[in-house]
């Protein structure tokens, strides 16, 4: 009798996972057993197929359970302190990769509060989405504008670790130099963060004078500075190098509210080509957009472990242990989730200040509003499954009934707890309903 | 004495009630082939059941494969009688070899 090609692809990757001690008997084994079905079913290929993936189980199990170290293992990775150890490590990876160099950034927070600095861009009416100015109306603002010492364009380039700025725009953040200066003489000019002059310069004081990137090195910035989404290696002050708009920095003039400088800067701007119809121009602290990623992302945090822990709680009032085990996994995950996105993500910056380039804040926004929901299920979907009393993951799931035979028969899963403390039964269909059964309550 | 699941009971049973050998077991528990080899690994290993080869000169005769038969041994028979008082067993379906 032939056995179809695709059963007999499914033997064969089976064949390859089994211990090579036990293949020989293992293959024997499932030959004949096939040889057996094939005699008492005919022309029900798929069938066979289905029994054939059951070899892949059988495999996977003789595999898992091959010695005493790799059955320990396996064990242990389906118990709570796994889980809990396994969420910590992805943490500590997190931090590890990261440093939390911007989680503390956050909690030190702004260094230019009370400095009277603004970001200045432009909005389209019902979209919201913050676009850049052109510089030649930066260039009118910083002549003309009464309530303003001065303005300067800034933005990302083409070219990675590369940040363009107007030559005054360290000036007016008020940034001395660790090393050299940042007021500049004949441009362009290079200023270098602290972390690319330790790295790529070896701490070198002589830096100042060589050519980094076309333009020689003016300076070096000093090692806490940061500027809102920015973390350019190398600032090159010059003129804007195309009409493109790009965000503006502004020091407001003591005294003047954002409001009255938005005022005037929007009749200026009127007058100034291009003038760009529908949009207005917007002046927003630098102080409340380094202020936002604290309350963008960490009150949300704070509801989410909130909410969660209160309905684990509620929920499982009756299991104190399952509940906690459960809250646990939510702090940690949504801490994992918080710290990526803060570490590895800038939706809180680059879409509040006014960044042109939209994509990386779109991803980011996206990796925080899907984390935490993700997250969540993963915890509510792994809770699920495991067993009520000594909170292993519930193993061997057994599918009862047909989906298309429900009218008159159940159908369903059952998961079975290793150590023996009970069943799950999870209904198919419509019907959520999970029932726990303890095997040996009377014991 | 091993502690069973309601599964590996059911097995148990299956092998018990005169099913010898994999496919059998199946057709008889109407459990798939992906829930009844793993349970019949983990019970030989645990001693509740023992696996022999047929002998190939029997099998030869008939011109067939030789089967791996199962036979449940006296432990295995302790652990099936004390699951018997925690479990209803299912029917089992009627021998078709």
């Amino acid at each position: 009798m032939r056995v179809p090609i695709e059963s007999r692809v499914l033997l064969a990757v089976a064949s390859a996972l089994v211990p090579r001690d036990e293949r020989a008997d293992w293959r024997r084994e499932w030959d004949a057993e096939i040889w057996w079905w094939l005699g008492s079913h005919t022309g029900e290929r798929l069938r066979l197929a289905v029994h054939c993936a059951g070899a892949l189980k059988d495999a996977a199990y003789l595999r898992a359970n091959h010695g005493d170290a790799i059955a320990t293992l396996r064990r242990a990775a389906g118990s709570p302190g796994a889980c809990l150890a396994g969420l910590a490590l992805l943490l500590a990876a997190v931090v590890a990769a990261s440093g939390l160099t911007e989680t503390r950034r956050v909690l030190r927070g702004d260094p230019f509060a009370g400095a009277h600095l603004a970001v200045l861009s432009q909005t389209l009416p019902f979209m919201g989405a913050h676009l850049g100015v052109p510089p030649a109306k930066v260039a009118d603002w910083d002549l003309r504008a009464q309530s303003l010492e001065g303005a300067a364009t800034y933005s990302r380039t083409r070219r990675s670790g590369v940040a363009q700025a107007s030559p005054k725009f360290f000036t007016l953040l008020g940034t001395h130099a660790a090393i050299g200066t940042l007021s500049v003489s004949d441009m362009p000019a290079a200023v270098l963060s602290y972390e690319c002059w330790q790295r790529k310069f070896h701490a070198d004081p002589a830096v100042v004078g060589r050519t980094v990137d076309s333009a020689p090195v003016i300076g070096v910035l000093p090692r806490d500075f940061w500027f809102l989404d920015l973390r350019p290696e190398v600032w090159i002050l010059g003129p804007p190098a195309s009409d493109a708009p790009s965000p503006a920095l502004a020091r407001l003039k003591p005294g003047v509210k954002p409001a009255d400088a938005q005022t005037e800067l929007r009749v200026l701007a009127a007058q100034v080509k291009p003038v760009s119809r529908g949009s207005a121009v917007v002046v927003e602290p630098v102080e409340r957009l380094s202020a936002r990623p604290l309350s963008a992302l960490g009150l949300p945090w704070l509801v989410l472990v909130c909410c969660a822990t209160a309905a684990a709680v509620v929920r499982f009032r009756r299991a104190p242990g399952f509940a906690v085990f459960l809250a646990a996994k939510v702090v940690l995950s949504l801490t994992l989730v918080l710290l990526a996105t803060v570490e590895f993500g800038s939706s809180w910056m680059t879409i509040n200040s006014g960044e042109t380039n939209l994509a990386a804040g779109v991803v980011s926004l996206w990796l925080f509003l899907a984390g935490p929901g993700a997250a969540l299920y993963w915890c509510w979907r792994d809770q699920r499954r495991r067993c009520r009393t000594c909170l292993h993951r519930l193993e061997m799931p057994v599918y009862f009934g047909e989906g298309a035979r429900m009218l008159l028969e159940h159908a369903g899963t059952e998961l079975v707890c290793p150590q023996g403390h009970g069943s799950l039964f999870t209904a198919d269909g419509a019907d959520p309903a999970t029932q726990w059964y303890p095997l040996f309550a009377g014991k | 004495m091993a502690e069973l699941s309601y599964i590996s009971a059911t097995v148990l049973h299956s092998i018990a009630s005169g099913r010898g050998y994999g496919f059998q077991v199946m057709e008889a528990a109407g459990l798939p082939s992906g829930t009844v080899y793993p349970a019949l690994r983990k019970m030989e290993k645990a001693g509740l059941i023992r696996s022999q080869w047929e002998h190939a000169a029997v099998a030869r005769a008939e011109q067939r494969p030789a089967r791996r038969y199962y036979r449940i041994t006296s432990d295995g028979e302790a652990a099936l009688a004390s699951a018997g008082q925690k479990y209803r067993f299912p029917e089992l379906a009627p021998k078709k070899s």
